[in-house]
């Protein structure tokens, strides 16, 4: 059977359509496989550059010296966006610097890390989160006393920045009302406000009125102070008048005045201003 | 000449023999053209360095492993059944008959089997090069083709136009 297998096989292949030019598919298809080639490495750049960047974050973190350096209370932390490189440890640990203590609940000691704005405010620790219809804002607590409001592109608080020196005997808490406005012609129109404050470390929550509606928000210890907690929340409408703010211990009762508040120090006319310090 | 007329001029000279063993192998026009026009296109892609060396040898290559990989697949693995379900309608004559039984018993061949006996018997390749081809051994090849032919002694005499007619699926009045 074999010596006609060929001339059979032969014969069964040989009836076939066969293409005018068949250079031309085969020439579609490579361009078709070469710009699927092209999206698909395009990809695989976009992923692997967010995964970089996505890890450069704690690497830098990792390469920081134990202590991470302080900002002064009423000046802004530094802007750099540089690592810092690690320096022996020899000054003895100023005022403003992260203390260790742990305040009871509630207390957040997760770090803001999102660079380069991370760089600017470091250490930065979350007081409270949110969205308004423009986007995401984050309340940070900085070294010093300070608070800072993180926002997206819609930047319709205009990332508030106050640090809380003041305290004349007797008061209880202290805050700063920041209405959301357009900034910028393309900006997005809000209608809400932001209060952020600085209360004791005996309070817990603060109640707040505002607009003839009563609101209460955590009291938040953070890292950054051992003697005041921070809080931060959004009211609904735009220009809403705080009538009251009062903070609360864990009983429900009005919780002191901060027994010993952090002072001012000289300032180079930021503090107290409701413009953050531009990160890098 | 540039690369792409280089390719275009091989494509071309290159695509009967190329589409006659896709038919071969897949027994079904549109998956033939289908494999011939994806194994040049893979073929592209290496033509640079393979193009002063033996093109020819590459590219059947590639037709083999991609054959053999959608054989693999179950979503393409073939259905062998027991008569042809696309019998041709009105062809009496022997020619026919026989192409018909032939396609039908290499349909029941095994992707391997069906590779190593076209190989052997209608390119001529020794049973080297077609061992390199299927990745095996020349004692593998040489099983390949023996059961191969052995199969389609069994079921393929295509020695009387009635028996091929019958294998076929069709009557001779």
């Amino acid at each position: 059977m074999t010596e006609d297998l060929a001339a059979k096989l032969a014969a069964m292949t040989e009836s076939r359509p066969e293409p005018a030019d068949p250079a031309a598919p085969v020439r579609q298809r490579i361009e078709q496989r070469r710009r699927r080639r092209r999206s698909t490495a395009a990809v695989l750049v976009a992923a692997a550059a967010v995964t970089v960047a996505a890890a450069a974050g704690p690497a830098l973190d990792a390469l920081r010296p134990g202590g991470p350096e302080a900002g002064v209370a009423g000046f802004a932390p530094p802007t750099t966006a540089a690592p810092m490189l690690p320096t022996p440890s020899v000054t003895p640990p100023q005022p403003s610097s992260p203390q260790t203590k742990v305040l009871p609940e509630p207390w957040s000691d997760k770090e803001f890390t999102t660079l380069p704005d991370a760089n600017a405010y470091r250490p930065a620790y979350y007081v409270a989160q949110g969205r308004i219809s423009t986007g995401n804002w984050s309340a940070l607590s900085l070294s010093g006393a300070c608070l800072v409001v993180e926002e997206g592109a819609g930047n319709s608080f205009g990332r508030p920045y106050r640090c809380y020196t003041e305290w004349p005997a007797g008061r209880s808490g202290d805050f700063t009302v920041t209405p959301g406005r357009v900034r910028e012609k393309s900006a997005t129109m809000i209608d809400a406000t932001l209060v952020m404050g600085a209360v004791s470390v005996e309070a817990r929550t603060v109640r707040i009125v505002a607009g003839g509606k009563t609101y209460t928000t955590d009291a938040v210890g953070t890292p950054t102070s051992d003697r005041l907690r921070f809080f931060a929340l959004v009211v609904p409408h735009k220009n809403a008048k705080v009538d009251s703010m009062t903070p609360l211990d864990a009983d429900g009762r009005p919780a002191p005045a901060p027994a010993n508040p952090p002072t001012s120090v000289p300032c180079a006319g930021q503090c107290g201003t409701a413009g953050a310090p531009t990160p890098a | 000449m540039t690369r792409d007329d280089d390719f275009d001029a091989f494509v071309r000279a290159r695509w009967t023999t190329t589409a006659r063993f896709a038919y071969a192998l897949t027994l079904d026009h549109q998956r033939a053209e289908d494999l011939a026009q994806e194994a040049f296109t893979k073929l592209w892609f290496r033509w640079r360095s393979v193009r002063h060396g033996s093109p020819e040898a590459y590219l059947r290559k590639i037709v083999t492993t991609t054959f053999l990989s959608s054989a693999r697949r179950r979503w393409r693995g073939e259905q062998p059944t027991e008569t042809l379900p696309d019998v041709a309608i009105g062809s009496a004559t022997a020619e026919v008959d026989e192409r018909l039984a032939l396609q039908a018993a290499m349909q029941r061949l095994s992707p391997k089997q069906r590779v190593a006996v076209y190989l052997r018997y209608s390119e001529d390749l020794s049973e080297k090069t077609v061992a390199d081809l299927l990745g095996c051994s020349v004692g593998a090849v040489k099983q390949h083709t023996r059961r191969g032919l052995e199969a389609l002694r069994a079921t393929n005499h295509f020695r009387s136009p009635v028996q091929s007619a019958e294998l076929a699926g069709r009557d001779i009045a």
